[in-house]
């Protein structure tokens, strides 16, 4: 072996060491008192960031990607197992959630270039078409096909079951921006493959947003027979979607000047639209992840401030990423999910064929590229927040299957954020797309070490 | 006034701080001691405007510890060195011991004014409780700020060996003060505590804590120092050291230091890390400060007639023998006089963060006693301690008068 390999062997095994004495004290903490509350949430965050980055590094070796070794670190010492970290805990650690969350959208719009769009225009529309429409079809056929293995589903009349499949399906075509925006992070990738996958993850928001819209509106009445038809809902769409994009299209060109004419502590300026402006916008109920992708769009394409805002999140991504995944790790439910799994298993694996399926249809009306043919549908498998959000509002507007219908999802979900980051970097590897080890540690040196310079 | 609203408050706070650092001349700004934030929160809070409620700042808890514990880290970084230079052994020394003496001398006095007021009965050093306050207000009430020293220097352009000493004991008497806490906080273990422990056994425990995790987080970094991953790293052990002596309810101040300590030791990369971290020192000094400010609510604090002027008349004995014993051992600074006592009586971030910790910590009479003893001190500080600095540097010689950039300040922007 190398001394290089040998100098990382070692590293690995000092920092499993250090992983140790974290864990060490963290047990020691909880039985030194039995105090919870948020001087724990203080503690497991320190603890999820070290843990995830290390667990990471180390996993890394075996090529599973980061952002799956933050979901396993978090899963190993959520709740569940470990028992680390609580539920309340986790509950404490939402406010951070929603900074990370805020991050990512604004870095996902700002990886959005005019010029990128245009390129891959054909085959985003196709796309577009075939992965939202063909696969949310799909997905509803299927759920009404395995609708006897579903508990809540079997003894469900027909045009109730025709409903809740609908929504199934609509909840099946949604994809995790931060999932596609972390692992592109981690491999620095750069072609076809991961333009096409950012570009189109970042606008399905917006198709998922009016579709659910649609569907809400058509399932009512098959759900609550006599219910009559709304159009109450795209009226509420409406004003979401298009004062979304105009308070993102104004914010951004604020956050432009900003960046023009003060251009310091732009991790305050993140912060307060983290923690702040998005409670703000939840109360005004405006979708503000669309506003936040809009705002960095605008940033990048209509201001020449785009690289400068990139580099600056960038800055933040690391620790951004290992906090909201391990969080999300954390949050889940493993009991659920060992109930659930067979159900699950079947749904997930149904939903990857179908997009798999969609995607070799899409690239071959569109022309796409070999790459782009073969692998287009890996980077659409993993589903995070947005799912468990259209899940937790149907569990709202119809009670009475809504609680189980969101375990399924949950159970669902969890198995595409696992499975989904491994294939998007699995696919990236193979189109050769992913920078190499040497050209990652280039790009990235820590700002503190560019100061002391 | 909502959660929100203070939330951009403080935010408001950490970007104007950070706007001030990022301009040369920094220390022209403002107050000497930079004590406005703690004046600030004060109008703000239930003394003055009301504005911002006791219920409201239970919420901002977790933000204060977070604060707190970042400038601990800081200073224990900083401890022993000014701008890129070490202070020497003799001047650390010196200037912990000059802190040790103002603390005991101050803790002493108080001590015997709360056995008079409230006679509870107990032999004297079985009284925890006047032990842990008047501990706590000695530890607020022992150090001499170097941003007034700097301050003062800066206007008056003054350089010089005395000069250099009085930065170099301002900046080594927080030792002592910041470790006591941590024995102080151990002298009423949480209730919850599920293993009896000695008071030294936890003591200890939180130094070793912090050191351990200050090693740790060196290990971490020397690891992974080419990468991304500095930050992530010292805001993850960070996290880890101050959550835990939250939760264990030991002094997140004496556990941060102490982690800085450790980590500035061991580390080669200390530059670098400075480099990385100092920047935030104004960001979080600033919110923290207007966050103590508001915690003080000087109507529930008992003998408030009293405290006060016995603990500013203790300061300003222990100073007086700080400013004999440094004369006697240092002649270069016999010229001073009199002048140096007003001088050495300014105090500020590490006095208010003491207050703020105790306050935290011991909600109630002994928080509020020791918060707004702080805040006294620092405005006595205030008041004094910037004409004093200015006559004792001209005294010396060193001073020209004329207003200018102080050369040590210029290296430092």
């Amino acid at each position: 072996m190398s001394a290089t390999g040998e100098h990382r062997k070692a590293n690995r095994g000092v920092e499993l060491l250090l992983l140790g004495v974290l864990v060490g004290l963290m047990v020691l903490a909880s039985q030194v008192t039995s105090e919870g509350g948020r001087s724990h949430a203080l503690a497991t965050l320190g603890f999820l960031l070290l843990a995830g980055t290390v667990v990471a590094n180390v996993l890394e070796r075996i090529g599973v990607p980061h952002l799956t070794a933050y979901l396993l670190t978090g899963m190993a010492a959520g709740p569940y197992a470990l028992h680390l970290v609580d539920h309340q805990t986790v509950e404490d650690l939402s406010p951070i959630n929603a900074l990370a969350l805020s991050l990512i959208a604004l870095a996902g719009g700002a990886e959005l270039r005019v010029s990128m769009l245009r390129s891959t225009a054909r085959s985003l529309l196709w796309a577009a078409l075939f992965q939202n429409v063909l696969v949310m079809i799909a997905m509803a056929v299927a759920f009404f096909a395995l609708r006897h293995f579903l508990p809540f589903a079997a003894a469900m009349p027909l045009t109730v079951v025709l409903g809740v499949s609908l929504l199934w399906g609509v909840m099946a075509i949604t994809r995790s921006p931060a999932a596609t925006l972390a692992v592109l992070s981690q491999t620095r990738a750069k072609g076809r493959l991961s333009s096409f996958t950012l570009a189109f993850v970042m606008t399905s928001d917006v198709v998922v947003v009016v579709l659910l819209a649609m569907v809400l509106t058509l399932a009512r009445p098959l759900i609550e027979p006599g219910t009559p038809l709304s159009l109450r809902s795209f009226r509420e769409l409406g004003h979401e979607v298009l004062g979304s994009v105009a308070l993102g299209s104004t914010l951004g060109l604020l956050l432009a000047a900003y960046l023009r004419f003060v251009g310091r502590q732009l991790v305050l300026v993140f912060v307060a639209l983290g923690l702040v402006m998005t409670q703000v916008l939840d109360y005004l109920r405006f979708d503000w992840l669309l506003i936040f992708i809009t705002a960095g769009f605008v940033v990048q394409n209509l201001s020449a401030q785009g690289d400068k805002f990139l580099e600056e999140i960038e800055r933040l991504g690391e620790i951004v990423y290992v906090i909201f995944f391990a969080t999300a790790g954390a949050h889940l439910d493993l009991p659920l999910l060992g109930q659930l799994w067979p159900m699950a298993l079947a749904l997930a694996l149904a939903r990857a064929g179908f997009t798999w399926g969609a995607g070799r249809l899409a690239s071959r009306v569109a022309d796409d590229p070999p790459a782009l043919r073969r692998w287009a549908w890996s980077g659409l498998v993993s589903q995070a927040g947005l799912a468990l959000g259209i899940a937790a509002r149907i569990q709202n507007e119809h009670p009475g299957f809504g609680a189980a219908f969101a375990a399924m999802a949950v159970a669902t979900v969890a198995l595409n954020e696992m499975i989904g980051p491994v294939l998007f970097k699995l696919a990236l590897d193979r189109s050769g797309e992913t920078a190499s080890h040497g050209d990652i540690e280039e790009s990235a040196p820590a700002p503190a070490v560019e100061r002391a310079r | 006034m909502n959660a929100l609203w203070a939330l951009m408050g403080l935010i408001a706070a950490a970007f104007v701080g950070s706007v001030l650092v990022a301009r040369r001349g920094q220390s022209r700004h403002g107050l000497a001691s930079g004590s406005g934030p703690v004046l600030a929160g004060f109008l703000l809070g239930p003394t003055a405007l009301g504005l911002v409620t006791p219920g409201l700042l239970e919420v901002f808890t977790p933000l204060a510890q977070v604060g707190l514990g970042w400038l601990a880290l800081i200073m224990g970084l900083d401890y022993g060195w000014l701008d890129r230079r070490r202070i020497p052994v003799a001047r650390r020394v010196g200037g912990t011991l000059t802190g040790l003496l103002t603390m005991t001398v101050v803790t002493a006095a108080t001590f015997a004014l709360l056995r008079r007021l409230q006679p509870s009965g107990l032999i004297w050093w079985q009284d925890t409780t006047s032990w842990i306050l008047a501990g706590g207000i000695g530890a607020a009430c022992a150090e001499t700020t170097q941003h007034a020293v700097r301050w003062v220097a800066d206007r008056v352009k003054a350089s010089g060996p005395v000069t250099q000493l009085l930065m170099d004991l301002a900046d080594a008497d927080d030792l002592g003060p910041l470790l006591l806490c941590g024995a102080l906080f151990t002298l009423q273990p949480p209730a919850d505590l599920r293993w009896a422990t000695h008071p030294g056994v936890l003591w200890a425990g939180q130094i070793g804590l912090g050191v351990t995790i200050g090693l740790l987080t060196a290990l971490l970094v020397s690891r992974r120092f080419r990468s991304q991953s500095l930050w992530g790293v010292l805001f993850g052990t960070s996290m880890v050291a101050i959550g835990l002596a939250v939760r264990a309810d030991l002094s997140v101040l004496t556990v941060s230091f102490c982690m800085g300590l450790g980590l500035g030791a061991v580390s080669r990369h200390r530059e670098a890390i400075r480099a990385a971290v100092l920047p935030a020192e104004v960001p979080l000094r600033l919110p923290a400060l207007l966050l103590a400010g508001a915690w003080i609510d000087v109507g529930r604090v008992p003998f408030l007639a009293w405290v006060i002027p016995t603990v500013l008349g203790a300061r300003v004995l222990a100073k007086a023998l700080v400013a004999g014993c440094a004369a006697l051992v240092c002649p270069p600074l016999r010229p001073a006089g009199a002048a140096l006592v007003p001088g050495l009586l300014a105090c500020g971030p590490t006095s208010m963060s003491i207050g703020l910790a105790f306050a935290l910590r011991f909600p109630g009479r002994i928080g509020d006693t020791v918060l707004l003893s702080a805040a006294a001190a620092t405005l006595l500080g205030e008041l004094v301690a910037p004409s004093g600095l200015r006559a004792a540097l001209r005294r010396v010689g060193e001073a020209s008068g004329e207003p200018g950039r102080h050369p040590v300040v210029e290296a430092a922007a």
